[in-house]
């Protein structure tokens, strides 16, 4: 059993977005281990510990993924994470304000874990962070470091 | 050959005439035989008669089978001439040939006369019948060019229809996008004020006064409203795009389903739910269905404050439509503005009485409008409201 400090990433380019999810993470006293990644590259330089993230160490427990993101957005960061067998098998959820239907069914094709919009209803929205926080990073047992 | 020939002869002996009569009686089942033997009688038969064939001698005393053979032919190009005749020499045969003479046949050699007509006859005939499927085979040519015209012409026409279809279609796509990403940018704004107020009154209230509070949870509830708003309006954007895909409905199967689901919110409530005979509407399900879903909704939002909340549903087929009505006894409408109850985002009732956006007529009226029909509404102040519409037969 893994009893090791149970890392969030969130890949999220809204600043405001992050903050409003930490606090929410915050009211779970899951925040301590978040790691902000503000766009899809940053995303994966967190995964191969190269340029701002390169002291880091450790896979995250879970990722909160959004998909709107300028440069590369949240799919084809989703493509690159299940594509290498080292990150393939950490979970993925796409937190994201996008409902379109083509992004839903792209993401669970690509092995994403999990799908929330983001709701306009700030409430709403800080009751999904702390059950998915809750959830996958408490209670949900993370892949073990270096499976196949 | 089964019906009567009408043989001409030119001939100015009688003895020879007489002989190639008799050849021609024993020789041709049915047939009639006129005698020229001078350019007026001549002219006359063949001007009177319908002659079929004619023979004729070379020359005669006051006229010449060439002359004779130059009338036939002035007059009708394709009529049967056969040169028969004691002495033509052959130069004047090639000519008579060359002119258009059909055959000569030697006076002393008529033997071969009765074989010349028959031959000269059928030939005749397959010519005509050659002349009329020429002109068969024309007017076929024009029918089928006619034809293509047409269908040059229907081609041309479906080409354009479709490419306004096209049109439409790429214009409802961008405007879906459009809308979509509109609706996408503004919630997330909303979402940010929503969630820092939130974030204010959780850590800040204590610096907060009861006024401050009360602004605070103002401001949210704002927010949330502007959300239903947005949501409403992609809702009807939505609804006036989407393509209408006409099947036949069975009004009262989906109108007692309805009701069955939106009054599960009413428990406790005591609801008289009327529905008489609801003619089958030809319609879009799906924008059917939403139409009776506000309509009822409202019904039942309106009358909540009776004690008994009675709505009746009913339709009849009129002519080339078919009309439905919602009347329920419930707050009702002041008349004077019946005519800005289906706008988008009117109410005519306060907020804190009746809470609503304002959208769900107007969907309705876009979804009726969309099917060819109207909507209309008669109410009263608090006398209840009765809400029709009607949509075509087709």
């Amino acid at each position: 059993m893994n009893t090791e400090v149970k890392r969030i990433l969130i890949v999220d380019d809204s600043p405001k977005d992050v903050e409003l999810t930490i606090a929410a993470l915050a009211e779970k006293n899951l925040a301590n281990e978040v790691i902000v990644a503000e766009d899809g590259e940053e995303a994966l330089d967190y995964l191969y510990k190269r340029g701002k993230f390169a002291n880091e160490i450790g896979n995250p427990a879970v990722i909160l993924l959004d998909i709107k993101m300028p440069k590369m957005d949240g799919i084809e960061v989703l493509k690159h994470i299940r594509s290498d067998s080292n990150f393939k098998l950490i979970p993925v959820i796409m937190v994201t304000s996008s409902r379109e239907e083509r992004d839903l069914v792209e993401s669970y094709k690509l092995g994403a874990n999990s799908y929330v919009v983001k709701p306009v209803d700030i409430v709403q929205f800080i009751d999904a962070i702390k059950v998915l926080g809750q959830y996958w990073a408490v209670i949900n047992q993370p892949p073990p470091e270096h499976a196949q | 050959m089964d019906k009567k020939i009408k043989i001409l002869h030119l001939e100015d002996s009688i003895r020879d005439s007489e002989l190639i009569h008799s050849l021609i009686e024993s020789g041709i089942i049915g047939y009639e035989y006129f005698l020229a033997d001078n350019e007026k009688d001549f002219k006359n038969f063949l001007e009177t008669e319908n002659i079929d064939i004619i023979l004729s001698d070379y020359s005669l005393p006051d006229y010449n089978g060439n002359e004779a053979l130059k009338v036939a032919r002035e007059k009708y190009s394709y009529m049967p001439f056969i040169f028969v005749s004691g002495a033509m020499g052959e130069d004047a045969a090639i000519n008579a040939m060359l002119n258009g003479a059909t055959d000569y046949v030697l006076k002393h050699k008529l033997d071969r006369l009765i074989p010349a007509i028959i031959r000269a006859m059928k030939e005749h005939e397959l010519e005509i019948q050659r002349k009329q499927a020429e002109i068969d085979l024309k007017e076929k040519n024009e029918e089928i060019k006619a034809q293509n015209e047409k269908y040059i012409q229907i081609n041309k026409e479906l080409l354009l229809q479709y490419e306004e279809k096209e049109k439409q279609v790429t214009a409802n796509k961008e405007l879906e996008a459009f809308s979509y990403s509109v609706s996408h940018d503004l919630r997330a704004p909303l979402r940010h004020i929503g969630g820092f107020v939130d974030l204010l009154s959780k850590n800040n209230s204590s610096q907060l006064d009861e006024t401050g509070l009360r602004y605070l949870n103002t401001i949210s509830e704002s927010t949330r409203e502007m959300g239903n708003l947005i949501d409403a309006l992609l809702t009807f954007s939505r609804f006036s795009r989407a393509e209408l895909q006409r099947t036949k409905i069975n009004s009262k199967n989906m109108v007692t389903r309805l009701f069955k689901s939106l009054s599960d919110d009413y428990n406790g409530r005591n609801i008289e739910f009327n529905i008489s005979e609801l003619p089958d509407a030809m319609g879009d399900e799906n924008l059917i269905n939403q139409v009776w879903v506000n309509l009822i909704s409202n019904a039942l939002k309106y009358s909540r404050n009776k004690e008994k909340t009675i709505i009746d549903i009913g339709g009849k087929i009129e002519n080339d439509k078919t009309i439905y009505f919602i009347k329920d006894n419930g707050a009702g409408f002041d008349m004077k503005y019946a005519d800005k109850l289906f706008g988008v985002f009117q109410r005519l009732h306060k907020a804190r009485d009746f809470e609503g956006i304002g959208i769900g007529l107007a969907n309705v009226n876009r979804i009726i409008t969309r099917h060819g029909g109207k909507c209309w509404a008669e109410g009263e102040v608090g006398n209840g409201a009765t809400f029709f519409f009607n949509v075509p037969n087709n």
